[in-house]
C-alpha cells in the first residue's frame, strides 16, 4: 500500500484522519479531496499515480457520496479501486446502497482516537481481496 | 348643302372668329343673315365668347344657338358629322341630328328649358356619320349659354368620341374571357361548347354564331348560340353540294380565310338578332383547321353586327378568335395522345406483371414432380458416383428454379398490389439471428466466420415475419455469395426511434458507380471473382419492395476489395403500418422449405463438399396401416404421391372431388389428401361434403395446393382443413405430414376418451346438452340429483322437456346465447323454482356454461357445470338481516379509523425524517468533542493540571450524556413510527437476551433476575425486547445502593389477556408521581444521582399500547416498585402494528 486518498469535506475529519495514518503507517502517503466532483476530476486525471485505497464520506453536501462512488464505477481506470464508505451515522440505506454501486465495506467515524487509530491499523494489514470481511467484522 | 356665299363688303374680321382653322373660315364666310342668328355683328357677347373657346379647343365641340339650336362646330367636331360636313353649319340640330334626335332631343330640351347642364358617358347611338347607321359611343355633355338677357340663349356642347375604346374592350373580354374558359376544356365537345357560351355573352358582335363540326364532307351542326328555329340555316351541309352555304365553307376551307357573307337577296328566315333591333345583314365564315392537318375541326359561323362595317379591325378580331380555337383543338388532340400513351404503356406492365404471375403458378407443380424424384434418387443406395454428382446438378438448378420462381411470384404479388404485409411484433433482434444463423454451418464450411453483434432492443417492432424472413435470407445470401473469406457479421441496433439490422461482409464490395442500379431488378454486378454466377438478380430488388412495405429503408454502402454493408432501417412501434394489417399476437414463422432454398442453394456453391440434401429425418410409423385417399386431377401426381406413400399406406385413389367422396365413403380412408383445383368438385366442395357427413365428418384431410401464400393458406385452415401442404413440397414433407395428421388424430380420440371418464368422476355435477333442443348427451352422477331423476329418464331426451320451468327463468336463454355467441357465461346464486312431483322447491344454483366446439371451430354443444348453493345462500340471507345495521355503525368506525391512521402516518413520517436528520446533525459535533477530547487526555505532551483534567472529564461525561439523549430521541422517534410485523414471541427466551444484554450491570448491581413459566405472546419482537430491557434497566438503575436488587418478574395468564408483573425492591417513588411516571423526559430524580434520559418508561407505556395493552407502576418510596403490564395474547401472525 502506498498511497490514501480520503474524500470528505470535513477539514477536522481530514486532519485527524491524517494524524492517525501518520501515526499508524508514517510511510503511506496521503492525499485528500473535499468535494466529490473535485475528487473525480483529479483522480480520472491522475495516470500514474492513483491511490491504493478510497476512503469516501457519503455525507458531503456537492457530489454526495454516493452519487461520486457511482462515477468512480464508471470510469475505467478508477472502478477497480477498493472504496470504503467512511460515515458518521449508520445510515442504513445509503450504507446498502453504497455496497450495491460496489463499496468494500464501510466504517463508522469512530468518537475515538484510539479506535480510529485501530482501524487503521487493521485495514492497512489486510490484503485487499479479504478487505470487505475485516471490514464486516469491525465493531460498528 | 354648301353655302358660301362671298361678303358684301370687306370687314375686319371680328377677334372671336380668328383661327379655328378650316371652320374658323367657313363661319366667318357664311351669310349668318340668312339664319336666325343674324349677321355676326349682332352676335351677343356669350355666343361670341363661345364661339372663341370653340375654335380655339382641340376638342370636338359644336354650338347650338337660338330656339332652333342652330349648329356651329369646330375643325374636331368635322369627324363627328362626318358626311354630313359641311352642310351641318348654319343647320338647325333637329335636322342635323335626325339619325339620333330620339335620343338627343330630351336632353337639349332640358338644357334649354331647365338650364341644367347635362353629361353621359359612353352613350350609345346609332349614327350616320359614315353613311350607313353606326354603332357609336359618345362620352357628351350639353352645357346652357346665357344670352344677353341671362335667359339659356343657347348650349355648347363637348364630345368624346369613345367608339373606339368600347368596342375594343368589348371585343378583348371576349378573348381574354374564351381564352381562359378554353384551358379548362378537355375535349372536342367541350371545346365548342365553351366557344358557344363564351361567345353568347357578348351579343353585339355576336348576334349569332354556329359550330359546324366536320366530318366526312359535311359540315354538321354541332352548337348555336341561339335557337335556330325560324330561322333557314341549315343543321347539315354537304360540303361537296354547290348551294350557297356549301360553296360558301368551301371556299373557306380551301383558303384557309374567313369568309364574308352578304345576305342580301338570300332567304335565311328570322336570323337571331343578338343585341340590335335589326338582323345582321352579314355573317363571317371562320375555319378551324389545324396546320399540317388534313381533317379540319370545323366551321364557325358569326352573324355581324349590322351596325358595323366589317373592315379590318372586324376581321383581324375573328381572325384572333378562331386562332384562340384551333390552338385549344390543337391541345386537345394532343392530350388525347399523351392519354393513349399512358393507357398503353400501362397495359404492358399489366401484361407483364400477369405474365410472371402465370408462369410461376404454371412452373410450379412441375417443381413438384421435379424436386421429389430427384431426391429419391439421390438417395437411393448404391447409387453411382457419377449418377449422384449429375442428379446433384439436376437438383441445384431445380431448387434454383424454385427459388426464382417463388422471388418472381413474391415480386409480381407486390407490383400488383397484393402483398400487403401482416404485422405481428416480434423480438427482432432474436429473430432476426436466427434466420441468420440458419447459413451458419453453410458459412463455416466456406472457411468464414458468421458474427453477431445483437443489441438490446427496447422498443417493440412489427414485421410480416415471412417477409422478414426473406428479406434477411436474401441479405445474408447475397453476402455469402459474394464473400470469400473473412467474415459476415449481422447486427441488429436500436437507434432513436428505429432499428437497425446491417448484414456486413469481407467481400469483393461494389463498385461505387453500381451502388445505387444494385437495387433494380434483374442488375447483377459484373465481376469474375463472385462464389457463383447464379442469382437472378431480382433478390435485392425484392428486398427493397418488401422493406417498403414496412415503411423502412435501405442503404448500402461499400468499397470495393474491401466488402459491403446493407442496412435496413425500419421504425420503431407500429404507428406508420396501417392499423389493420396488425396482429398484437407474436406469431412465429416456423421454419420451413422457404429456409431450406437458401442454405440449399449457399451450400451448392461451395465447392468440392459432397454435401447431403438437407432433409428431415425419416418418421417411423408403428404397426397400423392407415388407409389413405388421394383426390387429384393430375395423374402425374397421383402416381408420383401414390408412389411415395403405397409403401406405407393403403392407398385409394380419386381423380376429382365427387368420385373421392363416393369412395371415402365405401374406403372408410384415416387421411384424405386432396388437391384444390379439380373438375367436378374441388378440393373446398370435397371438404364440406366430408365434414357435414357424420360418417366422415372427423377424417383428417390434407389440401395439396399451388396456392402459396398466407390467404390461401388461412382459407383453407379456416374451412376446416387439418393442414396445408403447398406444391412443390418434398416427398419427405409429405410423409411426415400425412405421418403426423394420422397421428394427430388418433391421439384426439384417445383425448376424447379420457375427457369423458374425467368429466364423469368429477366432483361438480356437469352435463352436456347437444344442439338448440339441448339434448342431454352426457349427465354425470353428481348431476341427477339437480333434476332429481335417474341417468335413464334423461339422457337423450331435451333438457327442457323435463324441466319445462327452466324456460321461462332465463336458462334456456341464456343457453341459447352461449350456443350463438361461443362465449361462456356464469350464473351466481340464481334463485330458481323447481317443481317436483308438483311441488315447487326454491333452490339456488351457480352455474358455469362453456361452449364446445368441433374440430370445425362450430360451437354445437355446451358442457354446464352446476353446484347447488342453496344451503349456503340461505344461511347467509339470515346473517345478511342482522349483521346489516352493525355493518353500518362499522363502516362509520372504519372510515374515521382510517382517517386518524392517515394522518398519524402523515406525522410518524415528519418525525422519522426529523429525527433522522436533526439526530445526524447533532451528532456530528459532539463526536467531534468526543475525539479531541480524547486525543487531548490521551496526549503525553499535553500538560493539564488536576483541574485542567477535571473540566475535561467533565466535558467528555456531558458529552456523552448528549450523546445518548441524541440516540435515545432518535430511537425512540424511529421505534415509535416505524411499522413492526408481529409473531409469536415466547417471553422467556426474550427475557434471557435481556439479562445476557445487561450482563455488566447486573454484575455491577450484584442484582438477581428470576422468572418463569412467562407466556409467549403476539407481539413485535424488537419493541418487547426494548419494553422488557427498559424495564429491567430502569429496576436496576434506581436500585438501592446498600442492597443487592432484586427483580421478580411473573405472569398471570387470561383468556385474552396476560399481566405480567416486573417487581423490584430499589427506591421506588411516591404513588402520587405513578401517572407522570410514564410522561416523557420526566425525571423523578435529580440528574446527577441517576443517569437516564427520562425516555425510557414513556418508550415502554407506548410499546404496551401499541401492541394493544397498557401499563401502570405502584410503589412505595423506598420500598420498589411493581410494572404490571397487559398484554393481549393473540393477534394474528404477520400482522403489523
Amino acid at each position: 500500500m502506498k498511497n490514501i486518498y480520503l474524500i470528505d469535506d470535513d477539514m477536522d475529519d481530514i486532519e485527524l484522519f491524517r494524524d492517525a495514518l501518520e501515526e499508524v503507517a508514517p510511510s503511506i502517503s496521503f492525499q485528500y479531496a473535499n468535494d466529490g466532483r473535485e475528487a473525480v476530476r483529479s483522480l480520472s486525471e491522475k495516470q500514474d499515480a492513483l491511490p491504493d485505497l478510497i476512503f469516501l464520506d457519503i455525507s458531503m453536501p456537492t457530489l454526495s457520496g454516493l452519487q461520486c462512488l457511482a462515477s468512480f464505477k464508471k470510469d475505467e481506470q478508477l472502478k477497480d479501486l477498493p472504496v470504503i464508505i467512511y460515515t458518521t451515522s449508520s445510515q442504513e440505506r445509503e450504507i446498502r446502497t453504497a455496497q450495491e454501486l460496489g463499496a468494500s465495506g464501510f466504517i463508522t467515524k469512530p468518537n475515538d482516537f484510539k479506535v480510529l487509530k485501530r482501524i487503521l491499523t487493521m485495514i492497512l494489514q489486510t490484503p485487499a481481496d479479504q478487505l470487505a470481511e475485516t471490514l464486516r467484522r469491525l465493531p460498528g | 348643302m354648301d353655302v358660301s356665299k362671298p361678303l358684301d363688303k370687306p370687314t375686319i374680321v371680328p377677334e372671336f372668329l380668328s383661327g379655328g382653322g378650316e371652320m374658323g373660315e367657313r363661319i366667318r364666310q357664311f351669310d349668318w343673315s340668312a339664319t336666325p342668328l343674324g349677321p355676326l355683328h349682332t352676335w351677343p357677347q356669350s355666343l361670341r365668347t363661345c364661339m372663341r373657346i370653340m375654335l380655339t379647343s382641340r376638342q370636338p365641340i359644336w354650338i347650338g344657338w337660338g330656339k332652333e339650336l342652330i349648329k356651329l362646330y369646330n375643325d374636331p367636331y368635322k369627324a363627328i358629322v362626318g358626311g354630313k360636313h359641311p352642310w351641318a353649319l348654319g343647320k338647325p340640330a333637329s335636322v342635323v341630328w335626325k339619325d339620333i334626335w330620339r335620343d338627343i332631343d330630351p336632353m337639349l330640351r332640358q338644357v334649354m328649358e331647365k338650364d341644367e347642364g347635362t353629361y353621359v358617358e359612353s352613350q350609345l347611338l346609332i349614327m350616320e356619320r359614315n353613311g350607313y347607321p353606326e354603332e357609336t359611343y359618345y362620352t357628351f355633355s350639353y352645357t346652357p349659354i346665357p344670352g344677353d338677357d341671362g335667359n339659356t340663349a343657347g348650349m355648347i356642347c363637348a364630345n368624346t368620341d369613345d367608339t373606339d375604346r368600347i368596342i375594343s374592350e368589348r371585343q378583348l373580354k371576349t378573348l381574354t374571357r374564351l381564352g381562359k374558359n378554353l384551358t379548362d376544356s378537355k375535349s372536342n365537345e367541350a371545346v365548342i361548347r365553351t366557344v358557344i357560351n363564351t361567345v353568347k355573352g357578348n351579343p353585339h358582335d355576336f348576334p349569332f354564331a354556329c359550330f359546324y363540326k366536320i366530318t366526312e364532307g359535311s359540315a354538321i351542326l354541332a352548337d348555336c348560340t341561339a335557337d335556330l328555329t325560324g330561322t333557314r340555316l341549315p343543321q347539315i351541309i354537304h360540303l361537296d353540294g354547290d348551294d350557297r352555304f356549301a360553296l360558301l365553307m368551301k371556299a373557306a376551307l380551301t383558303n384557309k380565310q374567313p369568309e364574308i357573307w352578304q345576305h342580301a337577296g338570300d332567304d335565311l328566315g328570322r336570323l337571331p338578332q343578338g343585341a340590335w333591333p335589326i338582323p345582321p345583314a352579314n355573317s363571317i365564315v371562320l375555319p378551324i383547321i389545324q396546320t399540317g392537318n388534313k381533317d379540319p375541326y370545323g366551321l364557325l359561323l358569326v352573324g355581324l353586327n349590322p351596325y358595323r362595317l366589317p373592315d379590318e379591325k372586324y376581321r383581324s378580331f375573328f381572325s384572333l378568335l378562331a386562332d384562340l380555337v384551333t390552338t385549344s383543338f390543337g391541345n386537345i388532340h394532343f392530350l388525347e395522345e399523351e392519354r393513349k400513351r399512358a393507357q398503353a404503356l400501362a397495359e404492358i406492365d399489366q401484361a407483364k406483371t400477369i405474365f410472371f404471375s402465370n408462369i410461376s403458378h404454371e412452373f410450379r407443380t412441375p417443381l413438384t414432380l421435379l424436386l421429389g424424384p430427384i431426391e429419391d434418387a439421390m438417395s437411393e443406395p448404391g447409387i453411382v458416383e457419377n449418377n449422384k454428382a449429375r442428379l446433384e446438378v439436376a437438383y441445384r438448378n431445380a431448387l434454383r428454379m424454385q427459388k426464382l420462381v417463388n422471388t418472381l411470384l413474391d415480386f409480381s404479388r407486390i407490383e400488383a398490389g397484393r402483398s400487403e404485409g401482416q404485422f405481428s411484433p416480434v423480438d427482432i433482434a432474436g429473430f432476426t439471428a436466427e434466420l441468420a444463423s440458419s447459413f451458419r454451418s453453410a458459412i463455416e464450411k466456406a472457411g468464414l466466420q458468421l458474427h453477431l453483434q445483437l443489441g438490446p432492443v427496447t422498443e417493440e417492432v412489427y414485421v410480416d415475419t415471412g417477409m422478414w424472413e426473406k428479406i434477411v435470407l436474401n441479405l445474408v445470401s447475397n453476402a455469402f455469395k459474394y464473400t470469400s473469406h473473412g467474415s459476415i457479421t449481422v447486427s441488429v441496433q436500436q437507434s432513436e426511434g428505429t432499428v437497425r439490422i446491417s448484414v456486413t461482409d469481407t467481400g469483393i464490395g461494389i463498385p461505387e458507380d453500381q451502388q445505387g442500379l444494385i437495387f433494380e431488378r434483374f442488375h447483377r454486378v459484373e465481376n469474375n471473382s463472385v462464389r457463383s454466377q447464379e442469382g437472378t438478380g431480382i433478390g435485392l430488388s425484392l428486398v427493397k419492395e418488401l422493406v417498403k412495405i414496412h415503411q423502412g429503408s435501405i442503404e448500402v454502402r461499400s468499397r470495393p476489395g474491401e466488402g459491403s454493408a446493407f442496412t435496413v432501417v425500419l421504425p420503431t412501434g407500429k404507428t406508420h403500418l396501417p392499423a389493420e394489417r396488425i396482429t398484437t399476437q407474436a406469431t412465429y414463422h416456423l421454419p420451413g422449405g422457404e429456409r431450406n432454398v437458401y442454405v440449399e442453394e449457399s451450400l451448392k456453391w461451395l465447392p468440392d463438399i459432397a454435401t447431403a440434401p438437407y432433409l428431415p429425418n425419416p418418421v417411423p410409423l408403428g404397426d397400423h396401416r392407415f388407409r389413405v385417399l388421394l383426390a387429384d386431377d393430375n395423374t402425374d401426381m397421383r402416381e408420383y404421391v401414390g408412389r411415395l406413400l403405397a409403401g406405407q399406406y393403403d392407398l385409394a385413389m380419386a381423380r376429382n372431388g365427387e368420385e373421392a367422396f363416393e369412395k371415402i365413403l365405401i374406403f372408410k380412408p384415416h387421411l384424405v389428401l386432396t388437391d384444390v383445383m379439380m373438375p367436378e368438385l374441388d378440393g373446398f366442395g370435397l371438404l364440406k361434403k366430408i365434414r357435414n357427413h357424420p360418417d366422415t365428418k372427423t377424417i383428417p384431410v390434407i389440401f395439396l395446393s399451388a396456392r402459396a401464400g398466407e390467404e390461401s393458406k388461412v382459407e383453407g385452415l379456416q374451412a376446416g382443413a387439418d393442414d396445408y401442404l403447398v406444391k412443390p413440397f418434398s416427398a419427405k414433407e409429405l410423409m411426415a405430414r400425412v405421418d403426423g395428421n394420422l397421428r394427430i388424430n388418433a391421439a384426439r380420440r384417445v383425448v376424447e376418451q379420457e375427457l369423458v371418464s374425467f368429466l364423469m368422476q368429477s366432483p361438480f355435477a356437469i352435463v352436456i346438452l347437444n344442439g338448440p333442443d339441448y339434448i342431454i348427451d352426457l349427465a354425470n352422477d353428481k348431476y341427477l340429483p339437480i333434476l332429481q331423476r335417474t341417468r335413464e329418464e334423461i339422457i337423450g331426451r331435451p333438457l327442457f322437456t323435463i324441466v319445462p320451468e327452466g324456460i321461462d327463468q332465463g336458462y334456456k336463454a341464456l343457453y341459447d346465447q352461449v350456443l350463438q355467441t361461443g362465449t361462456p357465461a356464469f350464473l351466481h346464486e340464481k334463485e330458481t323454482v323447481l317443481t317436483f312431483n308438483g311441488i315447487p322447491q326454491t333452490v339456488f344454483f351457480t352455474i358455469a356454461c362453456q361452449p364446445l366446439k368441433r374440430l370445425t371451430g362450430e360451437v354445437d354443444r355446451i358442457m354446464i357445470v352446476v353446484e347447488d348453493v342453496t344451503e349456503r345462500v340461505l344461511a347467509r340471507k339470515r346473517i345478511e338481516q342482522h349483521a346489516s345495521i352493525l355493518e353500518q355503525e362499522v363502516n362509520k368506525r372504519t372510515q374515521e379509523l382510517y382517517n386518524l391512521n392517515l394522518s398519524l402516518q402523515q406525522s410518524n413520517d415528519d418525525l422519522r425524517q426529523f429525527a433522522h436528520v436533526a439526530s445526524h446533525d447533532l451528532k456530528e459535533p459532539i463526536r467531534k468533542v468526543k475525539v479531541y477530547m480524547g486525543r487531548l487526555q490521551d496526549d503525553p505532551g499535553s500538560a493539564f493540571s488536576e483541574k485542567g483534567l477535571i473540566y475535561l472529564e467533565k466535558v467528555n461525561s456531558a458529552a456523552n450524556r448528549m450523546l445518548s439523549m441524541i440516540e435515545g430521541v432518535l430511537h425512540y422517534s424511529t421505534l415509535n413510527s416505524t411499522e413492526q410485523e408481529t409473531e409469536l414471541v415466547d417471553i422467556d427466551r426474550m427475557l434471557k437476551n435481556v439479562e445476557s444484554d445487561l450482563e455488566l450491570l447486573i454484575q455491577q448491581k450484584k442484582a438477581t433476575l428470576s422468572y418463569s413459566g412467562l407466556p409467549s405472546v403476539e407481539g413485535a419482537p424488537l419493541l418487547l425486547y426494548q419494553l422488557f430491557y427498559n424495564l429491567i434497566n430502569n429496576s436496576l438503575k434506581f436500585s438501592k445502593s446498600d442492597t443487592p436488587s432484586i427483580i421478580k418478574i411473573t405472569a398471570g395468564i387470561g383468556t385474552d389477556y396476560t399481566e405480567i408483573m416486573v417487581e423490584d425492591n430499589g427506591i421506588g417513588f411516591d404513588q402520587e408521581q405513578a401517572e407522570r411516571i410514564f410522561d416523557t423526559f420526566t425525571r423523578l430524580n435529580t440528574k446527577d444521582k441517576y443517569e437516564g434520559t427520562g425516555l425510557g418508561l414513556s418508550l415502554c407505556k407506548k410499546i404496551v399500547e401499541r401492541h394493544g395493552g397498557g401499563i401502570s407502576a405502584s410503589g412505595k418510596k423506598g420500598e420498589g416498585a411493581v410494572f404490571r403490564i397487559r398484554l393481549p395474547l393473540k393477534g394474528v401472525s404477520g400482522h403489523k402494528i
